[in-house]
C-alpha cells in the first residue's frame, strides 16, 4: 500500500478495531485510538524528510480506477499546499484525541467517530479527484454531526443540525459546480490535475458561475462573511476536543478547497470574484475581531477570533502574490497550532470551574501561574506578538496584500488592534488581581494537558523564531500558484 | 487612595532602588567615557551618501555646557518653586497658567483619549455582535430556516389538503362508481342501458349515412336486434 493510502486509512484501520472492542474495555478503546492516530502522525511526519522541496508537482501520487464507467478515480497526490496541512491534520488528531482521554461518556462511540473524522479531513487534503474529494468532505460531516450532538453542550442538537444543514447546503451547491465542469471538460473528467489545464477552453460566464457555486461551498467552511453564524454555535456547545478539530483543521478545508480547486481551475471567475473575496477578507478580519470583543464567554471569544484569523488567510490570497500565498498557507498552519491551544486551554479551566465567564475570574495567575503562562503565550501568539507564530503569518498576509489592496489592508489592521485588545482584557479579568476566593481551591494543568499542549507550545514559539522550515515546504508550489496570475 | 493625591517622600524600598541605580548610572558614565568604549559600543557605518559616523556622532562642544547650565537652573527653579514648606509660588504659578498645568498634569489628555478610544471599540463591538446575532444569524439565518420551515408547512397542507385528498376522492369516486354499477349489474340495468345506447347508435347511423344504402339495411337491422333484445331483457323482470 502506497504511504498516502497508509497514512489516510490507517486511522480507519483503528476505528474498526475500536468498533470491535467491547464498550466496557474505556483503556483498551483509547490506547488503540490513540496507536493509529499516533502511527498516522509518525507517517506523516516521516513524510517531511522525502518531500522534494524544489519542485510544485504532485508527490507520491497513487491513481487507481474507481468508477471506469463515469471516470472516477482513486487519485491521491501531495504538494506544498496539501503536505502541510496532512501534518498538521495528523498534529491536531493525536493532540485531541489525547485531550479526549477525561471523555467518559459512550467512549467507545467518541474515539470511533474521531477516527473516521480524521480519515475524512486526511482524504480531503490529499484528494485529487473531484469525486474522491466530495466523497471526504461530506465524511467529515457525519462524524461532526455526532460528535456534536452527543457529547456537547446544552444546545449541542440545535448546534449539531446548524452546522450539519449549513455545510450541506455549501456542499450541494459544490456538487453541482463538480459536475458542470465534468460535463464541460472534454473527454469528461472528475481529474483534478486536467481540471486545472482546461479553463482555456471555458467562458467567463462560465467560470463564474462555477466559481460562486464552488465558493458557496468552501465560504461555509472557512467561514467567510455572511456565511459564519453556525461556527460560534458550534464551537460553543461542542467538546473541547471537537472544537479544537474545528478550528484547527475543518476551517482549513475551505480555505484549501478556494486554492486548490477554485483558484486553479476557474481563473477567470477568481479574478471576477476577487474584489468582492477582498471586502469579504476585511470584513471577516474587523467584524470577526470587533464580535470576539462583545464576549465574555472565553470560548465564544475564540470562536470569534478564528473568524477573524481566517480573513488573514482570505486577505493573504486576494493578494495574488508570492508572500501573500505563503501567508496565506502558513496563517492556517499557525492558527491551528494557536486556536487548537487556545480551546484546549479553554476546556482546561471549565472542566475544573464549570463557567467560561471572563468577568467570573480574576487574579488566577497567583493560583495556576503554568496555566496563565500558557494561556498568556496563546493569546499573545493569536494577536501577533512577534517572535511567536502568530506574527510571521499575519505580516506576510498583510505584505502579500498591500501592494494590490493598500486601503483594505491598512483597514485590516484595526482587526489586529482590536484582536490585542480583547485578547489582553481578557487576561487582565481572568488572571490579574486579587484572587476570586472563589477559586482558591482551583488546581493547575495536570500530566494529560501539558502533553496535549506541549508540542503546540513548541510549535509555536519555533515557527515564530524560524519559520523557513515551513514555508520552505509550501515555497515551489506558491511560486507556481502565483505565476499563474502574471 | 487619597495619599497618592499628594506629593509624598518615596517609600525607603524605592529609595534604595533608585540609591542603586545612581551609584550604577554614575559609575556607568564614568566606564562608558574610558578608552571611547561609549563610541565602540554605538558606533555605525556611515550610510552612503551620509556623513562619516564618527563625524555625525560628535555632539558640538557647546551644547554640553548648555544642557549644564539647564539642569542647574532646572534645579534651581525647583528649589524656588518647592523649596519652602509653603508652595506659594508654585500654587501661583499653577493658578495664572492653569490650563497649561491641567493638560500637563493629565498627560495631553492622552489616558482620557484612549479610554473613550476602548469605550468607542466597546460600543463598536456590541453593535457589531448584536448584528451578527440578532440580524444575520436570526433573521437571515434562522429566518431562512424558519421561511423554509413555514414553506414546509405549507407544502404538508397542499399535500395534506389538495393532493392527498384529491387521491382520497378519487379512490372514493371510484368505490362510489363501483357501487353504483354494482347495483346496476345487478339490477340488470346495465344490459338495458346498453342496448338503448346500440338503438340510439342505430338510429344514429341511420340518420347520418342516409346515402350509403347497403348501410340502411344493416343499422335497421342493427336497431330491430337491439328492440328486440331489449324486449327480451325486460321480459325476466
Amino acid at each position: 500500500m502506497n504511504i498516502l493510502s497508509l497514512i489516510t486509512f490507517l486511522p480507519l484501520a483503528g476505528a474498526l478495531l475500536v468498533l470491535g472492542l467491547p464498550k466496557e474495555s474505556k483503556r483498551a478503546v483509547q490506547v488503540v485510538a490513540l496507536l493509529s492516530s499516533g502511527l498516522t502522525l509518525v507517517l506523516s511526519a516521516g513524510l517531511y524528510f522525502l518531500f522534494d522541496r524544489h519542485t510544485s508537482g504532485m508527490q507520491f501520487v497513487e491513481r487507481v480506477p474507481w468508477i471506469p464507467s463515469i471516470g472516477v478515480q482513486y487519485f491521491l497526490g501531495v504538494d506544498g499546499l496539501s503536505y502541510p496541512l496532512v501534518l498538521l491534520t495528523a498534529l491536531i488528531s493525536f493532540v485531541s484525541l489525547v485531550a479526549s482521554l477525561n471523555i467518559v461518556k459512550r467512549v467507545k462511540e467518541y474515539f470511533f467517530w474521531f477516527l473516521i473524522l480524521e480519515v475524512g479531513m486526511l482524504g480531503v487534503f490529499v484528494s485529487l479527484d473531484l469525486v474522491l474529494f466530495y466523497v471526504f468532505w461530506e465524511i467529515t460531516l457525519v462524524p461532526m454531526y455526532f460528535l456534536i450532538g452527543i457529547w456537547g453542550g446544552p444546545k449541542k442538537e440545535y448546534a449539531a443540525i446548524k452546522f450539519f444543514l449549513y455545510t450541506l447546503t455549501g456542499s450541494v451547491f459544490m456538487l453541482l459546480g463538480i459536475l458542470a465542469v465534468y460535463f464541460k471538460s472534454d473527454p469528461h473528467t472528475f481529474d483534478l490535475l486536467v481540471l486545472l489545464q482546461a479553463h482555456p477552453d471555458w467562458s467567463a460566464r462560465f467560470q463564474i458561475l462555477i466559481f460562486l457555486a464552488f465558493y458557496l461551498g468552501f465560504a461555509v467552511k472557512v467561514p467567510a462573511f455572511p456565511f459564519h453564524t453556525w461556527l460560534p454555535l458550534a464551537h460553543v456547545e461542542a467538546p473541547t476536543a471537537v472544537s479544537v478539530v474545528l478550528a484547527a483543521v475543518l476551517l482549513k478545508m475551505g480555505v484549501y478547497g478556494i486554492m486548490r480547486v477554485s483558484y486553479g481551475m476557474l481563473p477567470l471567475g477568481f479574478q471576477w470574484f476577487l474584489p468582492f473575496l477582498v471586502i469579504i477578507a476585511v470584513i471577516n478580519i474587523v467584524y470577526g475581531a470587533l464580535c470576539a470583543m462583545a464576549q465574555t464567554d472565553m470560548k465564544k471569544m475564540v470562536a470569534y477570533s478564528s473568524i477573524n484569523h481566517m480573513g488573514y488567510c482570505l486577505l493573504g490570497i486576494a493578494g495574488l502574490t508570492v508572500t501573500g500565498f505563503s501567508g496565506a498557507m502558513l496563517q492556517m498552519i499557525n492558527h491551528g497550532l494557536i486556536t487548537g491551544m487556545l480551546f484546549i486551554l479553554v476546556g482546561v479551566i471549565y472542566d475544573r470551574a464549570h463557567t467560561r465567564d471572563i468577568n467570573a475570574f480574576g487574579g488566577l495567575a497567583a493560583k495556576v501561574p503554568f496555566y496563565a503562562g500558557l494561556m498568556s503565550l496563546a493569546c499573545f501568539a493569536s494577536l501577533g506578538l512577534p517572535g511567536l507564530a502568530g506574527f510571521v503569518s499575519e505580516l506576510l498576509c498583510f505584505l502579500g496584500a498591500f501592494a494590490r489592496w493598500k486601503v483594505y489592508t491598512a483597514v485590516s489592521v484595526i482587526g489586529i488592534l482590536t484582536t490585542a485588545a480583547f485578547f489582553l482584557r481578557m487576561i487582565e479579568k481572568v488572571f490579574l488581581g486579587p484572587l476570586n476566593p472563589k477559586w482558591d481551591k482551583l488546581t493547575d494543568l495536570d500530566a494529560r494537558e501539558v502533553c496535549a499542549l506541549l508540542p503546540l507550545v513548541v510549535l509555536t514559539i519555533l515557527l515564530g523564531v524560524y519559520p523557513k522550515p515551513a514555508l520552505d515546504l509550501m515555497n515551489a508550489t506558491v511560486v507556481h500558484m502565483a505565476s499563474l496570475f502574471k | 487612595m487619597d495619599r497618592y493625591l499628594h506629593a509624598h517622600e518615596a517609600p525607603w524600598p524605592m529609595t534604595v532602588r533608585l540609591f542603586v541605580l545612581m551609584v550604577v548610572a554614575a559609575f556607568s558614565g564614568w566606564l562608558l567615557d574610558r578608552g571611547e568604549f561609549f563610541t565602540r559600543l554605538v558606533h555605525f557605518d556611515a550610510l552612503p551618501g551620509l556623513a562619516p559616523a564618527h563625524e555625525a556622532a560628535h555632539a558640538p562642544a557647546y551644547l554640553t555646557w548648555y544642557v549644564t547650565a539647564a539642569v542647574f537652573f532646572a534645579i534651581y527653579l525647583a528649589y524656588r518653586l518647592y523649596g519652602g514648606s509653603n508652595f506659594r509660588e508654585a500654587e501661583s504659578i499653577k493658578r495664572r497658567c492653569a490650563p497649561v498645568f491641567n493638560l500637563l498634569e493629565r498627560r495631553y489628555y492622552l489616558d482620557e483619549f484612549f479610554l473613550a478610544l476602548v469605550g468607542l471599540s466597546d460600543q463598536a463591538a456590541r453593535l457589531a455582535f448584536w448584528i451578527d446575532s440578532e440580524v444575520v444569524d436570526r433573521f437571515f439565518v434562522d429566518g431562512w430556516g424558519l421561511l423554509m420551515l413555514a414553506l414546509a408547512r405549507l407544502c404538508h397542507l397542499f399535500d395534506d389538503s389538495i393532493i392527498d385528498r384529491s387521491v382520497d376522492a378519487t379512490g372514493g369516486l371510484s368505490v362510489s362508481l363501483g357501487g353504483t354499477l354494482r347495483w346496476i349489474v345487478r339490477r340488470g340495468l346495465v344490459q338495458e342501458y346498453l342496448l338503448w345506447s346500440a338503438a340510439v347508435m342505430s338510429v344514429l347511423t341511420l340518420l347520418t349515412l342516409p346515402a350509403q344504402r347497403y348501410c340502411l339495411g344493416a343499422s335497421v337491422g342493427l336497431g330491430l336486434l337491439a328492440i328486440l333484445t331489449l324486449l327480451l331483457v325486460r321480459r325476466p323482470r
